[in-house]
């Protein structure tokens, strides 16, 4: 899989875009420019850049540089993103600390904190980039703590709840709901409702 | 307390259980059918067992000090918890060391895919499955978000399968699994 310099630029831009319009939501309508371009330096545009170099370096065969940048990145900001991994244009990691990704995605890939995207019967070195992996289409927003498991195919616009564990396919326009719901409950009153 | 006063571990025996962390981690990739290279040394996966093994030789010698220091290295470097306190024999293998959670006493072939870990919180010790920490045997294959917590004997050639929790005794041979996520269409809104 080559992987040039142009794709890197391009999916660097759409990187970006998303990150940019990730960020509106967290400020009101009015706000300098400075603090619009501070996305450029917060740690999900850096952790995606990082990928993006490693990921590029390794589409070149550079492999011991995609892990240099690989680990640099993971001791950075906690986050163990495969370099053979192919991510579409538009990824968002809000929360990098604790999220594995060995895989390949569409556009517009969320994934939140402590997410799992990783076939957990390979080692991350035995896996080159093949099939035996995960693969989900575009727009599909991972949670937070979740696992996602096994060479499956998820599919597009796909949402995962936080907490939820995945070991199978799933189809277009789909939702994960997660199996274990917390009990709200107030100790005096007894059992209230669910979380 | 401690329940058993052990001998402290020798350098010899770190090494011969290091050569057992190697080889199986040799296996473990050549077992896979893609490709196996790569530096042993550069893998975050080794180095986590690596400063792990160190550090609690030197915790056991006695010099709390530098396995303090090598805990701390392999927190900042992979990403793994393991105390100094962890004895685990030969062939540990950590697949993912980010959030990796490990405390109390494991045998050989152990395999911690990521996000998983094995402890108990406020452990007042006496590892021998008494007031705090796992005892757990060989050959457990502990998958994604796997979780051994508390005082319990876990016994040979358990599997707990990914995000499971363990809080009890698990005989010998058997799987954990925890229940399913269900997977819903969107627009339709009923559960399959």
């Amino acid at each position: 899989m080559s992987y040039a310099f142009a794709d890197l630029k391009r999916d660097l831009v759409d990187d970006i875009v998303g990150h940019a319009r990730h960020g509106a939501n967290f400020y009101s309508e009015r706000v300098s420019v400075l603090r619009k371009l501070s996305i450029l330096s917060m740690p999900p545009m850096l952790c995606t850049l990082l990928f993006r170099l490693s990921h590029w370096a390794w589409g070149h065969g550079w492999h011991g540089l995609a892990w240099a940048l690989c680990h640099l990145n993971q001791m950075v900001h906690g986050a163990a993103l495969h370099p053979a991994s192919r991510i579409g244009g538009g990824l968002y990691i809000p929360h990098t600390v604790g999220v594995i990704f060995e895989g390949h995605a569409g556009r517009n890939l969320v994934l939140f904190a402590n997410a799992v995207v990783a076939n957990g019967h390979n080692h991350p070195k035995a896996w080159d980039g093949g099939d035996g992996a995960p693969r989900l289409g575009d727009d599909v927003t991972v949670g937070a703590y979740v696992v996602v498991s096994g060479g499956l195919q998820v599919g597009n616009r796909v949402r995962i709840a936080p907490c939820a564990t995945l070991h199978r396919d799933v189809e277009d326009d789909c939702m994960v709901i997660g199996s274990s719901r917390s009990r709200i409950r107030n100790p005096e009153a007894g059992a209230l409702r669910h979380g | 307390m401690n329940a058993s006063v052990r001998a402290a571990i020798s350098a010899a025996e770190t090494r011969v259980r290091l050569a057992a962390d190697r080889k199986r981690l040799r296996a473990f990739i050549a077992d896979r059918p893609q490709l196996a290279r790569g530096i042993l040394w550069l893998q975050p996966s080794y180095q986590a067992v690596y400063l792990h093994r160190w550090s609690h030789f030197f915790f056991q010698r006695g010099n709390r000090l530098l396995a303090r220091v090598l805990w701390h290295l392999n927190l900042l470097l992979t990403g793994a918890d393991i105390s100094p306190l962890a004895d685990i024999e030969g062939g540990f293998v950590l697949v993912y060391p980010v959030c990796t959670i490990v405390l109390g006493k494991a045998g050989r072939n152990l395999t911690v895919i990521g996000h998983s870990g094995f402890g108990g919180g406020m452990s007042s010790l006496n590892i021998g499955a008494g007031p705090g920490l796992p005892v757990i045997g060989d050959d457990v294959w502990l998958d994604l978000g796997a979780f051994i917590l508390g005082p319990v004997h876990v016994g040979d050639g358990v599997v707990i399968k990914a995000r499971s929790l363990v809080t009890s005794d698990v005989p010998a041979g058997y799987v954990v699994d925890s229940s399913a996520s269900r997977v819903r269409k969107a627009e339709e809104g009923a559960a399959e």
